[in-house]
């Protein structure tokens, strides 16, 4: 966990996004490509955190959308997430 | 003061404006102007376009359309011009008509973003729009066809133009464009329609067009709001279901039927989710035209 603890996430080019939420999903419109996505709706949770401007890791994300200390299982929900995210382009990974 | 109609002036006239000048049409919300030598063109507008007012030459035209016969004048082949430009390669002159019909479709789609355009039919009842979104062969136009016959009024076959400001529908009623079976279905249903000329062996198959119903273009100065996205799906034999299905997912395959929401950038996103937030959204998915109208008469509105 200690290691985890030291990764970050945030989303730097959150002014480039325009998000809608419903209860299927997230639609994510980029607006410097034109380019749409749609998150699951537990993807979308995590991805309207950081496109809010926090950075925070995979723990904080996992407790936040949670409202309570996250298990391990949560934090690898929200890992899986956060790597599905970053490999869409939609944030980043902030080290150190 | 309303104009002429077409109706009002003989077949030999028609052909006459249509060989020299052009024909000036107002196909709300659009004026046209519209030459052609071929036939099959004349036939068609006749048919098909009685109702539509005549616009006068001196009139703003948006679009100068020419089908003309094709390279070398050979009258084996047609082409198709808008200002002048060839955008496709040419087709058989017996399409000519369809050809017209498909370009026209074209030219707005392609040019005009005033509005969010999305390939879909769409129709109005009671002051709300049905939008039937759908790839070809999902029977879309033979539903749309049967609804008209059921009442609904006709928006459009083949777009929606929904004004990105108010979220309202602009109605662009033109004839209804039928393929191969669909179009004797269409005709056994309601011995009254009128069917223009048939385009045999098309890329689409056989094609010919139902003559939109006079009351829609009476009223295509009649804006809607929209409450139903429903995507349509010819099953054979299956019977008919109406299934309601995610915003998110609808909001996509939406995205995907339209022309210009990428283009239109945020204006485009905002405009489509406000869409999707204010209507129902079902697939649908139908074997029997009777079953169908059923379900379509009783569709509840948004709650």
């Amino acid at each position: 966990m200690t290691a985890e603890l030291d990764i970050a996430w945030r989303c730097s080019r959150r002014g480039e996004f325009y998000l809608k939420s419903w209860q299927d999903g997230m639609v994510v419109f980029n607006a410097a490509d034109g380019h749409l996505q749609c998150l699951s709706p537990v993807y979308g949770q995590v991805f309207e955190l950081l496109a809010s401007g926090q950075v925070k890791s995979s723990f904080e994300l996992a407790s936040e959308l949670l409202a309570e200390s996250a298990a391990p299982e949560d934090v690898e929900l929200v890992e899986n997430a956060l790597n599905a995210l970053a490999s869409s382009n939609l944030i980043e990974r902030v080290t150190g | 003061m309303t104009s002429p109609t077409l109706s009002t002036i003989s077949k030999t006239e028609l052909t006459r404006q249509l060989q020299s000048d052009g024909l000036w049409l107002r196909v709300a919300p659009f004026v046209f102007q519209i030459r052609s030598p071929i036939p099959v063109v004349a036939d068609g507008l006749h048919t098909l376009y009685g109702d539509y007012e005549l616009a006068s030459p001196d009139e703003f035209a948006d679009f100068h359309i020419t089908v003309a016969y094709g390279p070398l004048h050979k009258k084996s082949v047609c082409v198709f011009q808008v200002d002048g430009v060839e955008p496709f390669t040419p087709l058989a002159a017996g399409e000519g008509f369809a050809f017209l019909e498909w370009g026209l479709n074209w030219c707005v789609t392609t040019h005009l973003h005033t509005w969010l355009t999305i390939h879909s039919a769409v129709l109005e009842r009671h002051g709300r729009a049905l939008i039937l979104p759908a790839p070809p062969g999902s029977g879309k136009s033979t539903l749309c066809a049967s609804l008209l016959l059921h009442g609904w009024r006709l928006l459009s076959d083949e777009m929606t133009l929904l004004d990105p400001d108010t979220g309202l529908v602009t109605p662009f009623p033109r004839p209804v464009s039928l393929k191969n079976q669909s179009i004797d279905i269409i005709r056994k249903r309601d011995k009254s329609v009128v069917i223009g000329p048939i385009a045999f062996d098309t890329m689409k198959g056989n094609v010919a067009h139902m003559r939109a119903p006079t009351d829609s273009l009476k009223r295509a100065s009649e804006k809607a709001l929209p409450a139903w996205v429903i995507f349509p799906q010819y099953v054979a034999d299956a019977p008919a279901s109406l299934t309601p299905r995610g915003k998110a997912t609808s909001f996509m395959q939406l995205a995907e039927n339209s022309f210009n929401q990428s283009a239109q950038g945020r204006r485009g996103f905002e405009a489509l989710a406000r869409l999707i937030d204010q209507c129902d959204c079902y697939d649908f998915s139908y074997g029997r035209l009777d079953e169908a109208m059923a379900i379509f008469a009783d569709l509840p509105l948004p709650t």
